[in-house]
């Protein structure tokens, strides 16, 4: 178990690393002068050749490329990951200063997420081949194929606008919280309850469970505390990764209500070509899904007893993520 | 990785699928688009025909969709849409295939220090989270239509390879190969004829497993405005384009956002069907 827990720690870091590698591969094919999109964010347009080299100087990015990432790599090991080319601020203050909003939605999200998807793919597998199966079967489809940002049209400029079901007011706060994460949950429900279908299915399928049918063991009994815990495994990995993905700032949705969160601000970067945020970015939601994976493989080992004995994890294919 | 994969070599797999009424449903709704795509602009009209008379005009015998911010024929635009994501998709589809294949093959046959490099790459990719990967690489390159596809196709490829991968050793102790290979076929041969085939037929089912995916990953960078940019048409730039004016044009959202759900419903329904019939478990 040890063994296992230090080889994906190590397999976590080397993963991070090669993150940061392929970070700055493509930044040093980026288009573009970044000394002409810092002056131009501070309205110097026609720069002089003097003033460009200092900028590039004062960046940090005249020199050769291996110091330079040594450099970042060391600060970053610190959590500095420099300052924002916009606004001259450290870029993880600017994350911190949207990661509540950010929170709230994942927090909303997740709670609508988890307990339909539960109760939606339980009842679909307990009804299964019969008609409430196949309606259920059909919703949860439906809830993958819609992308979030056609509903988030659809919500903004046909619910709201022309029939006035709720207000829309993205400030980021509680309060309006509700249609944001409810469009964001959408595709979790369908895709987490279809996930947890399948896995209960599999597990019903186990002979004890004729054997405690027999012995008169009660349905609910049955499906809740036998099927369910041992059908828990892949729920708890996409469950795991979608909440990684969710705080990272699901930057479709955010964009769609101008939720003033993580991945709202990382898209307005990468407009604005301030890429110290969109590398930064990309580090921490890489980094927060590999720490999401390495501590839902940890509790699946603890609740699963033949895990412990080996490192197979029961991870499906397609990772979680939020459309 | 599963125990089981899928095969296209089940036997009456097609007969199988042809009785799936998902597969049925999914397949009409994949040719009714594909039609579209490939003869809709014949009979649409022109997608980049502005009249600036026209405006923002409400759905109407003449523009049955409506009319957009140039006063475009918002049908046109939606056929022609359907040309470039879908195209789009096509592409992608078979890039990461023939990506995949092609590493996947090289792995297992190479062995050694190459295959230990390229393993230990497919595993990392493997553990990053795909979107993520797209959206970081259309940030850091800046929007394009080249650089949406070389996005999904980085964060779509390691998948395959390593599914390539996996059946390549298992297929290299086969009767066939091995005594191709005892017959003097020289070994490229062996890979090509006996290998090839059989690695390809399995990253096209796992490739259409992600097809879904992919629609939705290109459509949504390009809704961000990372992908197509304008005036070409494209069903996510499309939908990017009406945000300024949509609480006053709602019918802008029909043509691109019905085409949107159409492609990836029949992507999900054709993929869940293949994986109900392919699976030996499920058979």
């Amino acid at each position: 178990m040890l063994k296992a827990l230090t080889l994906r720690v190590a397999q976590a870091v080397l993963t991070l690393w090669v993150t940061s590698v392929l970070a700055w591969v493509l930044l040093l094919h980026a288009p573009g002068d970044p000394a002409r999109t810092v002056l131009g964010a501070r309205g110097i347009v026609t720069p002089t050749p003097a003033l460009l080299a200092a900028t590039r100087k004062q960046l940090g990015l005249d020199g050769p490329v291996l110091p330079r990432y040594g450099h970042w790599l060391w600060r970053a090991l610190h959590g500095d990951f420099g300052t924002s080319w916009q606004t001259g601020r450290p870029v993880m203050d600017e994350f911190a200063t949207r990661l509540p909003a950010t929170g709230r939605l994942t927090l909303v999200a997740l709670g609508i997420s988890v307990g339909l998807a539960l109760v939606l793919g339980l009842m679909s597998a307990i009804t299964q081949g019969r008609w409430a199966d196949r309606m259920l079967r059909a919703v949860m489809l439906l809830m993958i194929v819609v992308p979030g940002f056609v509903v988030g049209l659809f919500v903004l400029n046909v619910l709201v606008v022309h029939w006035n079901l709720g207000v829309v007011v993205a400030d980021g706060s509680w309060r309006t919280v509700g249609w944001p994460a409810a469009t964001l949950a959408l595709w979790s429900v369908g895709y987490w309850g279809r996930i947890l279908r399948g896995s209960v299915l599999e597990a019903a399928g186990a002979p004890y469970l004729l054997v405690s049918r027999a012995r008169g063991c009660s349905a609910p009994r049955r499906w809740l505390l036998h099927v369910l815990p041992n059908a828990a495994g892949p729920f708890l990995t996409v469950v795991g990764l979608g909440t990684a993905t969710l705080l990272g700032g699901a930057p479709i949705v955010e964009t769609v209500y101008s939720w003033p969160g993580v991945g709202e601000y990382t898209v307005q970067a990468i407009g604005a070509r301030d890429l110290p945020v969109v590398v930064a970015y990309t580090i921490c939601a890489v980094g927060l899904y590999v720490v999401f994976g390495l501590l839902v493989d940890v509790l699946l080992a603890a609740l699963d007893p033949r895990l412990r004995r080996s490192t197979v994890r029961a991870r499906p294919r397609r990772a979680a993520v939020a459309a | 990785m599963t125990t089981a994969s899928p095969t296209l070599a089940a036997p009456g797999l097609g007969r199988r699928l042809s009785r799936h009424p998902g597969f049925v449903v999914g397949a009409g709704l994949a040719l009714l688009l594909l039609l579209l795509a490939v003869f809709g602009p014949l009979l649409a009209g022109h997608p980049d025909i502005t009249h600036y008379d026209n405006q923002i005009a409400a759905p109407s015998v003449h523009h049955w969709l409506g009319t957009d911010d140039a006063g475009r024929d918002e049908l046109a635009r939606t056929v022609a849409g359907a040309r470039t994501t879908l195209g789009a998709a096509v592409l992608v589809f078979a890039l990461t295939t023939v990506i995949g294949v092609a590493v996947g093959v090289l792995c297992g046959f190479a062995g050694g220090v190459v295959d230990a490099v390229l393993s230990r790459v497919i595993d990392v990719l493997l553990g990053l989270p795909s979107q993520v990967l797209a959206l970081a690489v259309v940030g850091v390159l800046g929007p394009g239509f080249g650089h949406l596809l070389l996005a999904v196709t980085v964060a779509g490829w390691a998948s395959l390879a390593k599914l390539s991968r996996s059946y390549t050793l298992g297929s290299r102790d086969r009767p066939d190969v091995l005594a191709a290979a005892m017959a003097g076929v020289p070994r490229a041969r062996v890979v090509v004829g006996h290998v090839l085939p059989g690695v390809a037929a399995q990253a096209l089912v796992a490739a259409t497993l992600g097809l879904g995916d992919t629609i939705l990953t290109l459509a949504g960078l390009s809704f961000l405005g990372l992908g197509v940019q304008p005036p070409t048409a494209e069903w996510g730039s499309m939908l990017n384009g009406s945000r300024l004016f949509d609480t006053a044009a709602p019918w802008l959202l029909i043509g691109p956002g019905v085409g949107i759900v159409a492609a990836v419903a029949a992507a999900t329904l054709i993929s869940d069907a293949l994986r109900d019939c392919t699976d030996p478990d499920r058979a």
